[in-house]
């Protein structure tokens, strides 16, 4: 009995995810973007976003994509965040803009 | 026996039904009846040609400081709005520790605009916590406030100076989240956060050093409260904004609450922008996620003199360096240096189009009277000079005290923003009443809403106008028997001409604590305000104070 409310149980709960998966899927896809984690880098988004590109190359391309963070100032050289612009709360894209 | 009754109006009653004749009655501070009232009060008002709607309610708006010195935060009584939401953007004035209050002044003084001096001079502070701020401003209450508490001064409590270096760390984001349920059991409406700001040393506000965990941990807390999220985001930027929308309807399904983005603007020359952030707006809604943006009526104006740092200058380096770091010597003495004043004159060039259509408003010597009203194109080629060199030389002369106003600098296409107001998912805010005191009147939306855009463009009935402003608001805003003249809400009350309704004139009053000034407009059109079933404007007097309550009160 008590397996089969759990079945039951799951069932419902499964069922909510298709739900929710439905009504994700009916979202359309804007440029892709991620949230910095903790201690992000340029070089640490390139690497882990980007990884078939060459290192350098994948910075200046996410770069370039990433102008409201490229062109403000990094942070001052006695800050934890020195020389880094990138903030936890900013939005990076990894992907152009879609023409 | 009834306190007050208002006969024979045209009943505009929020919900954007066609308005009718009749009366609205009011005891004990609540709408008891409307519709023909055959019962008598202590005090009634003719309304006869006059329209009676629900008090208006103003989402946006940085009141905070102006709260302590003036409890009817004037003039935005006199405009029909009988309840403010003060706190956006991040920036609340608690709870604040006693040591952080000139960090908080600088933040205000950069991000909106409000001069130092008044919160030396206007200032009593008295308070710390969340609490006890509510308890100040309520001594002199008369206008309700609905406040936020924000994210960037949770962050300092808590945190102190590192809240502006780095990510909170669990034991602290556990303290913000306790800190925050007290806030929202004291009677805050929500909470603010800023994805843009910057404080008065240019560098981020608190708010903006949180990552995804600590903004989910806040969202959370709101979850418990079913309050509100209000953020500032990229507004210059459509891919960012769809990425905060989608950002704010994961939070908004995650949490169940509601969420706020402002401003949104419509760009003349990216008209697509506005259309791709409401389709995303919509299809976020259709998932079930709320997510709100804010539009303002009015066009961007913005005035300035070198006095002050102006947000104008914002992307001339060098200009605002010497506008927010200087003092007036400094200023002066940059102006009158030929080297200086060149690199000035060459980055004032990359924004050529606007110092050209620049007007001067105000000046104080006689010389330069006849130069007043005229555009800075004008007085250029009377004096055979650059608009630039004219903008600077007119300073000099004036002791930085001329004026200089650039109109229509955005938001200007009536059609596409009257196009904007009729969507039902678009939020009627940003007015930032409060801030910006000299950089541009932030009051009158509310009458410009119904000059231009009921009256003029006709793209919205009085009756939707209405209910944007009252109804919808405070749905939107989850604030419980306001919005409507049905028995048992409370007895926020305008009463207007909807002929005649409209902001008057802006100019400029020297009526800030500290000696201080700032731009206001009249209202037009308005001929009683009441507040909880008390009179606090009519016909062009103040008359009732301490008449406000704290929404949602504890």
């Amino acid at each position: 009995m008590d397996d089969d409310i759990e079945t039951y149980l799951s069932y419902l709960g499964l069922l909510r995810i298709i739900r929710r998966k439905k009504r994700m899927a009916t979202i359309k896809a804007t440029r892709t973007s991620i949230f910095p984690k903790g201690g992000d880098t340029w070089e640490s988004i390139a690497l882990r976003e980007l990884p078939d590109m060459a290192s350098k190359e994948a910075i200046s391309i996410l770069q370039s994509w990433n102008l409201h963070v490229f062109m403000r100032p990094a942070a001052a050289k006695d800050s934890t965040r020195a020389g880094n612009p990138i903030l936890p709360s900013d939005v990076i894209f990894v992907a152009p803009p879609q023409a | 026996m009834l306190d007050l009754i208002i006969r024979n109006g045209t009943i505009v009653d929020g919900t954007g039904m066609p308005g009718y004749l009749g009366d609205v009655g009011i005891k004990d501070g609540k709408i008891v009846a409307s519709g023909s009232i055959s019962e008598t009060a202590s005090l009634e008002i003719d309304a006869v040609g006059k329209t009676v709607s629900p008090g208006f309610i103003d989402p946006h708006t940085h009141f905070d400081a102006q709260l302590l010195w003036d409890g009817r935060a004037k003039p935005a009584i006199e405009h029909g709005i009988t309840t403010i939401v003060p706190g956006n953007c991040s920036l609340s004035l608690a709870p604040l520790r006693a040591k952080h209050r000139m960090k908080l002044v600088g933040m205000f003084n950069q991000i909106e605009e409000m001069p130092i001096k008044a919160f030396e001079e206007g200032v009593e502070w008295d308070w710390e916590t969340f609490e006890e701020f509510l308890t100040r401003i309520k001594k002199d209450l008369t206008i309700n406030v609905a406040p936020l508490v924000g994210h960037s001064v949770l962050r300092l409590w808590v945190m102190g100076d590192d809240s502006m270096q780095r990510t909170a760390n669990e034991e602290e984001l556990g303290r913000m989240q306790d800190l925050l349920r007290e806030c929202l059991r004291n009677g805050a409406i929500g909470m603010s956060t800023s994805f843009v700001d910057m404080d008065e040393t240019l560098q981020p506000v608190p708010s903006r050093y949180a990552d995804q965990q600590e903004l989910h941990a806040l969202c959370e807390v709101l979850g418990e409260f079913n309050r509100v999220l209000q953020i500032v985001h990229e507004f210059y930027d459509a891919d960012i904004t769809l990425a905060r929308i989608d950002q704010l309807a994961e939070i908004s399904l995650k949490y169940k609450i509601t969420t706020t983005f402002s401003p949104l603007f419509v760009n003349v020359t990216a008209n697509d922008s506005v259309n791709r952030v409401m389709a995303r707006v919509d299809e976020q809604f259709k998932r079930g996620a709320r997510v709100w943006p804010q539009v303002q009526t009015r066009p961007i104006d913005i005035s300035f003199c070198f006095e002050v740092p102006s947000l104008l200058f914002i992307r001339l380096p060098s200009w605002y360096q010497i506008m927010r770091f200087g003092s007036h010597d400094d200023i002066k003495a940059a102006f009158k240096d030929e080297g200086k004043r060149k690199q000035l004159v060459a980055e004032a060039k990359t924004m050529s189009p606007i110092w050209d259509g620049l007007v001067l408003r105000q000046v104080d010597s006689d010389a330069n009277q006849h130069f007043v009203g005229k555009t800075l194109a004008e007085i250029a080629a009377t004096r055979n000079t650059s608009t630039i060199d004219t903008m600077i030389d007119l300073s000099i002369e004036e002791d930085l005290q001329a004026h200089f106003l650039s109109l229509n600098m955005g938001h200007t296409d009536n059609d596409a923003v009257g196009n904007l107001l009729t969507n039902p998912r678009v939020h009627l805010g940003a007015s930032d009443g409060g801030a910006h005191i000299l950089s541009f009147s932030t009051y009158g939306d509310t009458g410009y809403l119904f000059s231009q855009f009921v009256r003029n463009c006709k793209a919205l009935t009085v009756e939707e106008a209405v209910k944007k402003i009252t109804l919808d608001t405070a749905n939107i805003w989850g604030m419980n028997n306001r919005g409507l003249l049905h028995p048992g809400y409370a007895a926020d009350v305008t009463i207007f001409d909807a002929e005649q309704i409209d902001r008057g004139e802006e100019y400029y009053v020297q009526d800030v604590p500290g000696g201080g000034s700032r731009y206001v407009r009249d209202s037009v059109g308005i001929d009683t305000v009441i507040i909880g079933g008390e009179i606090a404007y009519r016909q062009g007097e103040y008359t009732k104070s301490a008449i406000g309550s704290i929404i949602p009160g504890a």
